[in-house]
């Protein structure tokens, strides 16, 4: 079974070049992140790349265009991942809409509690602190996929795999009845992905992923067809 | 009140007491109950100083105590519901008062508390509790540099 591989990017004026460079080295997914000033989930790598871009100006109209364009150049499903107060600002259901109106196929809303918003359907995200409870009403309310959040920390690249992965992906699989697992934060080399994807359905990868796109779309391809390599070796 | 926890803490014990008044004082550059608009920031959905896009804008106040640009969700329910008002006093205001408790009393106060004794005199009442969070020896520095 493929392993999916979901590419973090942050709105901006590359950002369509980059995820069509991303989808031809591989990636199933991309996630677009639309930035917040407090991005409490976030280490520095994404942190930056969100002072940037609200320095450039991308506020949330001009991160809906992105996704628009995005959109033209892509058709793997696409995934706005933000905080909370921009929907509080834009008013949670017309920021769903406007967003699924402007190709997203699903959200990510990283600081809203599962039992909060119903309404606004998203991807749930589950840490190796979540109760049982938790994760099985994450995975019972959860858009396509279960996010497994590998570490107790922010998002950022880390040198080892997180020994808390394990853990978290087996009871996750044992409550979440069949839903797709897939696991991020820390995860940025070829053989962290190799390793996530063993316990789990597919892997996020982030940070490392705006360093790569830094160098350019060219650079951003290279590695995520490695990573592509490594989920795909038998 | 800057994130709102000393002062919740005062108004704690007094909240059930209708014959009491309870009276907050912000920073007027860091006013989140006054002029902030509700945003979610640090995992609670209350006022925050803000942008239309729900950014989290700069708060400005001379007292690191009060820099902070949201509050605590219990003032916001205690502002909607009107068991407590919220005031704002400005840094020189604040300066003013940090003066004046010092020279008629021999008392330094924090910064922080020193916003709540700007609007003391402006108060009705036959007694009025100030909470006086710290001493000001942390704020010389700035106190100084602003005589």
């Amino acid at each position: 079974v493929r392993k999916a591989l979901v590419v973090y990017l942050m709105a901006g004026s590359d950002t369509p070049v980059l995820a069509e460079a991303a989808v031809e080295g591989g990636a199933d997914v991309v996630e677009v992140g639309f930035p917040f000033s407090d991005p409490l989930a976030d280490g520095p790598v994404i942190r930056h790349a969100a002072e940037r871009a609200l320095a450039a100006g991308m506020d949330t109209a001009a991160c809906l265009g992105c996704l628009e364009q995005v959109r033209q150049r892509v058709d793997v499903p696409l995934v706005p991942m933000t905080y909370s107060s921009l929907l509080e600002a834009w008013g949670w259901e017309r920021f769903a809409a406007d967003a699924r109106a402007a190709g997203a196929t699903s959200l990510i809303v990283a600081d809203l509690p599962v039992d909060e918003r119903p309404a606004v359907r998203r991807v749930q995200l589950v840490a190796p602190t979540s109760t049982d409870e938790r994760i099985r009403l994450g995975a019972e309310r959860t858009d396509g996929w279960l996010y497994l959040v590998a570490v107790t920390g922010t998002t950022g690249a880390r040198t080892e795999a997180s020994p808390a992965l394990a853990g978290l992906a087996r009871r996750a699989r044992s409550l979440a009845g069949g839903v797709p697992l897939y696991a991020g934060f820390g995860i940025s080399t070829p053989a962290h992905a190799r390793a996530a994807a063993t316990l789990a359905d597919g892997v996020v990868v982030g940070s490392r992923a705006l360093e790569a796109a830094a160098d350019g779309p060219g650079a951003l391809r290279g590695y995520v067809a490695s990573l592509r390599v490594a989920l795909d070796e038998p | 009140v800057g994130g709102g926890s000393n002062a919740i803490g005062i108004f704690a014990g007094f909240l059930d007491d209708s014959a009491v008044e309870l009276v907050g004082v912000e920073a007027a550059g860091a006013a989140s109950l006054g002029s902030g608009r509700t945003g979610v920031l640090h995992g609670s959905r209350a006022p925050v100083l803000a942008d239309a896009n729900g950014q989290i804008v700069d708060a400005h106040s001379i007292s690191a105590g009060l820099d902070y640009p949201g509050v605590g969700p219990e003032h916001a329910f205690l502002r909607d519901s009107r068991r407590a008002r919220y005031l704002a006093a400005t840094d020189d205001e604040a300066l003013a008062a940090f003066r004046r408790l010092a020279r008629t009393e021999g008392i330094v106060p924090a910064l922080e508390p020193a916003h709540a004794l700007a609007r003391v005199d402006e108060l009705d009442a036959e007694l009025v509790v100030v909470c006086l969070s710290g001493r000001g020896d942390k704020d010389l520095d700035e106190v100084l540099a602003h005589s």
